[in-house]
């Protein structure tokens, strides 16, 4: 293969800063490669990203060492223009970079400022729109496409130029299961039918991972590591030090001691299977189901229906649900399901038109104070000065329940901001406003607490950060439900799954069962866990995590588990 | 919740969204001339009729009327209001008292508080051309592609800066009032009722706790799209697409809308001149007479 990039001792210092965002960096791009691109939040992967298509140091200021050739070219020579016609960039959320009102319009910017004329330029979009899935909808509205849509339009309008490399951020970050396999599977056709090389940045490696050829980690900077697929799901250590998320499968196999080829279940199950014959000789269960409690109810919703248009369809079609106090529930769905809406109803943001919510057996009035909501974006929620301010700002405005003021210091260390009580809560990192944005609402010791998307676009290390605090919060008695696309979050952690399709409940049980059940998560575009495939296959299990599964193939092939 | 759609501009297949945005823009300049030109309340009133009979042929939705009708009725209640209290020309017409001049101490350090009818009338027509540029400006935002206009902007040869940050603000206000709603409801969630109350200082209050998180993200969402057209090959300098032809009727019907306006400019300055007894040509007291009742 031909290098169609190369770095050299490539180092950037953004003029703002005193330590360079990234340093030393020699890499060398074949054409036709499949980059994952990972590491901690901070680590400088959008950095080099910008740098591959000139935006550094043309657009952006700051000191630049060392040189980026660009198919031989030294970037410094060419404007961005110029690299943009060889590296198309893509940035994480389509609405961010989405400029026009029509989907054509969109995809043919970048043809219009390249000097194409208006009939080639037609031609030349709705070939574009083919490749991304897109065929025919030229005159249909932005508004109108779904989320997974909209980030294929923001592939399209950086595919129209032809580039011979793309270099995507974060592009499946806040999108769903269906949209993310969408895009994805858009990214190898690119990839496998056109040659078109690929840089991704991303943190969900178990969705990316088995797709890429290579893999690049970074840290404070700098790459640490290189290596083909293969080599990484040989040697995930580097990965799991850093929090970062391998897929299920590889984790399962590096928890046993066994190599994975790949990150199929076919393909671990069969390399497990070879290395321990005896795992699937026992046909049990990892572990009994564990009913769900309707006693000592915290959350009662009976009956409840809401159509936002009184003509138009329902978006909670005959709720019925009964939450206990102390439970961990995952509110799962595609988009649209109602789940935002439902949440809605509980912390009294919408009022029922139809039946009842209840909260420890009265009725939710208008923004009830015994319920607390964090938003899908969490940053929109902080708007004090300093973290004290924060958090302490619910207990200022008359939501503290009895405790006393200085009952907040406690919780700040808890969560981990503790020294951190002068700084601007919006400059700190994204896992650090999650967990202000939480504990300002746990201060406050809501009944019931609600999340949407707590996760989204966070790595492993601050998902468990939340879900540790989550948890102390229920052992205290208090009521967790949260909506998330992750089934494995939801599998690892929720005491509860409640599934929603189109405005109704589907299926409402421990994840146990829950994720059993194929047909139920068909319908809510999501797909079980796949610790849970490989103990199916493998034993004939419904195993939730991981661990759950290295333990129980350990023991099996101990004799231990033998009936 | 809030719907932020309201705010964006929507294809549509109608005739005010066929138009080129180039004859939209010159009728946008022609009727805000006019609208500054123009004295009499009648013309005013006609010319008001039609910037929402625009809105009518645009099917602009319900939403959008009522948002349209919200910022007019705000529009002409501050107009008409302050001028009918702070109106200084005269003659003028007291038709109420607010406040007595010889209310002890505020009467005397204000001079009395009264409500003119000629400020009530200017006000009306300061209300008036102030309703015109919304009604435009707004059907403007609704039915044109931001895109379109940058083009546009550009091809009149506006510095690039200026156009991308006009155009850049265009297109992030329907995503700051959707996110203002939803600080305000983060805010009422935690116990926070900023609306609720009549004190300025939890005003200024309300307005900073708004606007951290608002400018925050606002920022960094301006400079993603900018580094996002940049990296299309967007920029300051190189060769882009020419726009479309202007298409002749419509660039027709511009030449005669500014054609109109030179002659009008021309007969208010014979008006004027007559007026002020510098000027006056008898044969033309018929256009005299047309200019008194109607410009």
């Amino acid at each position: 293969m031909a290098g169609i990039l190369e770095c050299r001792n490539l180092s950037f210092t953004y003029k703002t800063r005193d330590l360079p965002s990234i340093a030393n960096i020699d890499l060398k791009i074949e054409a036709g490669d499949f980059i994952l691109c990972t590491g901690p939040t901070g680590c400088g992967k959008s950095t080099l990203l910008k740098a591959f298509n000139g935006l550094i140091p043309h657009e952006i200021s700051g000191t630049i060492c060392g040189s980026m050739l660009v198919r031989g070219v030294n970037s410094l020579d060419s404007s961005v223009a110029e690299l943009s016609r060889t590296v198309g960039l893509m940035f994480q959320n389509p609405d961010d970079q989405i400029f026009s009102t029509t989907v054509v319009d969109e995809v043919g910017f970048a043809l219009e400022n390249m000097g194409m004329e208006q009939g080639a330029i037609r031609e030349r979009v709705s070939e574009t729109l083919a490749w991304v899935g897109l065929a025919g909808r030229e005159q249909g509205s932005v508004h109108a496409l779904s989320g997974g849509e909209r980030q294929r339009l923001a592939l399209a309008a950086v595919l129209a130029v032809r580039p011979r490399m793309l270099a995507l951020d974060e592009p499946i970050s806040q999108m769903d299961p269906r949209g993310a396999m969408e895009l994805l599977q858009v990214l190898q056709k690119l990839n496998q039918e056109l040659g078109i090389t690929l840089v991704v940045v991303e943190h969900r490696l178990h969705e990316v991972m088995p797709l890429c050829q290579h893999v690049l980690v970074m840290e404070e900077g700098s790459i640490v590591w290189k290596g083909t697929r293969r080599e990484a799901f040989r040697d995930p250590d580097v990965f799991l030090r850093m929090g970062l998320r391998i897929p299920q499968t590889v984790h399962i196999c590096h928890g046993l001691g066994v190599v994975a080829a790949s990150a199929t279940v076919e393909d671990a199950v069969h390399n497990i299977r070879k290395a321990y014959p005896n795992c699937g000789s026992v046909v049990k269960t990892a572990a009994k189901i564990i009913p769900i409690a309707q006693a000592n109810s915290g959350v009662d919703i009976r009956g409840l229906e809401f159509r936002y248009d009184p003509k138009g369809r329902k978006i909670l079609d005959g709720i019925n649900l009964s939450i206990p106090r102390g439970q961990f529930v995952a509110l799962m769905g595609n988009n649209g399901a109602g789940k935002s809406t439902l949440l809605h109803h509980i912390c009294g943001l919408q009022q029922a038109q139809t039946g009842q919510v209840t909260v420890n057996g009265q009725a939710v009035k208008a923004l009830d104070r015994r319920v607390g909501m964090v938003m899908q974006n969490p940053d929109l929620m902080l708007f004090n000065a300093t973290v004290e301010e924060e958090i302490t700002f619910g207990l200022r405005h008359g939501g503290g329940r009895g405790q006393a003021a200085s009952d907040w210091r406690p919780l700040l260390e808890r969560i981990g901001l503790a020294g951190l009580e002068e700084r601007f809560p919006l400059a700190l990192s994204q896992g650090q406003r999650v967990r202000v944005a939480i504990a300002s609402l746990l201060v406050c010791r809501p009944d019931i607490l609600l999340l949407d998307e707590p996760t989204t676009g966070q790595d492993l290390g601050h998902i468990d950060d939340i879900i540790v605090l989550l948890q102390e919060y229920t052992a205290c008695g208090g009521t967790v439900i949260f909506c998330t696309h992750d089934t494995e979050v939801a599998a690892r952690y929720a005491e509860r799954v409640i599934v929603m399709t189109a405005g109704g409940v589907v299926a409402d049980a421990p994840p146990r069962d829950v994720f059993s059940r194929e047909d139920v998560l068909r319908s809510a575009g999501l797909r079980a866990p796949a610790a849970l495939r490989v103990s199916r296959e493998l034993y004939g299990g419904c195993a939730l995590c991981v661990e759950e599964v290295v333990g129980y193939v350990q023991q099996a092939s101990m004799g231990s588990n033998a009936c | 919740m809030y719907n932020r759609q309201v705010w964006e501009a929507t294809p549509a297949d109608t005739p005010v969204h066929r138009l080129d945005v180039r004859t939209k823009l010159a009728l946008l300049a022609a009727i805000v001339i006019f609208a500054v030109g123009l004295e009499g309340p009648r013309p005013l009133f006609l010319l008001f009729l039609l910037s929402l009979g625009f809105h009518v042929v645009a099917r602009s939705s319900v939403e959008r009327w009522k948002i349209l009708i919200i910022f007019l009725l705000v529009g002409i209640w501050g107009a008409m209001v302050s001028q009918a209290l702070f109106y200084n020309q005269e003659p003028r017409t007291m038709i109420a008292c607010l406040l007595s001049p010889t209310t002890p101490w505020i009467g005397e350090l204000t001079g009395g508080i009264f409500v003119y009818r000629e400020g009530l009338e200017h006000g009306a027509v300061q209300a008036l051309r102030s309703g015109i540029m919304l009604a435009c400006g707004l059907l403007i935002c609704w039915t044109t592609d931001p895109r379109q206009l940058l083009q546009c902007f550009l091809h009149w040869k506006m510095p690039y800066p200026i156009a991308f940050m006009l155009i850049t603000s265009l297109r992030f206000l329907p995503v700051i009032f959707e996110e203002t709603a939803i600080v305000l409801t983060a805010q009422r969630l935690r116990g926070f009722e900023p609306l609720r109350t009549l004190s300025p200082i939890r005003w200024v209050r309300t307005a900073f706790y708004v606007l951290f998180p608002i400018l925050a993200r606002a920022l960094r969402r301006a400079a993603t799209l900018a580094l996002s057209v940049e990296s299309r090959g967007f920029g300051r300098c190189g060769h882009r697409s020419g726009m479309a032809a202007w298409p002749v009727v419509e660039r027709f019907a511009c030449l005669t809308v500014f054609t109109g306006i030179t002659a009008g400019a021309v007969l208010k300055t014979l008006y004027s001149l007559q007026f002020n007894g510098i000027v006056y040509f008898p044969g033309l007291r018929g256009v005299y007479d047309f200019m008194a009742v109607w410009l």
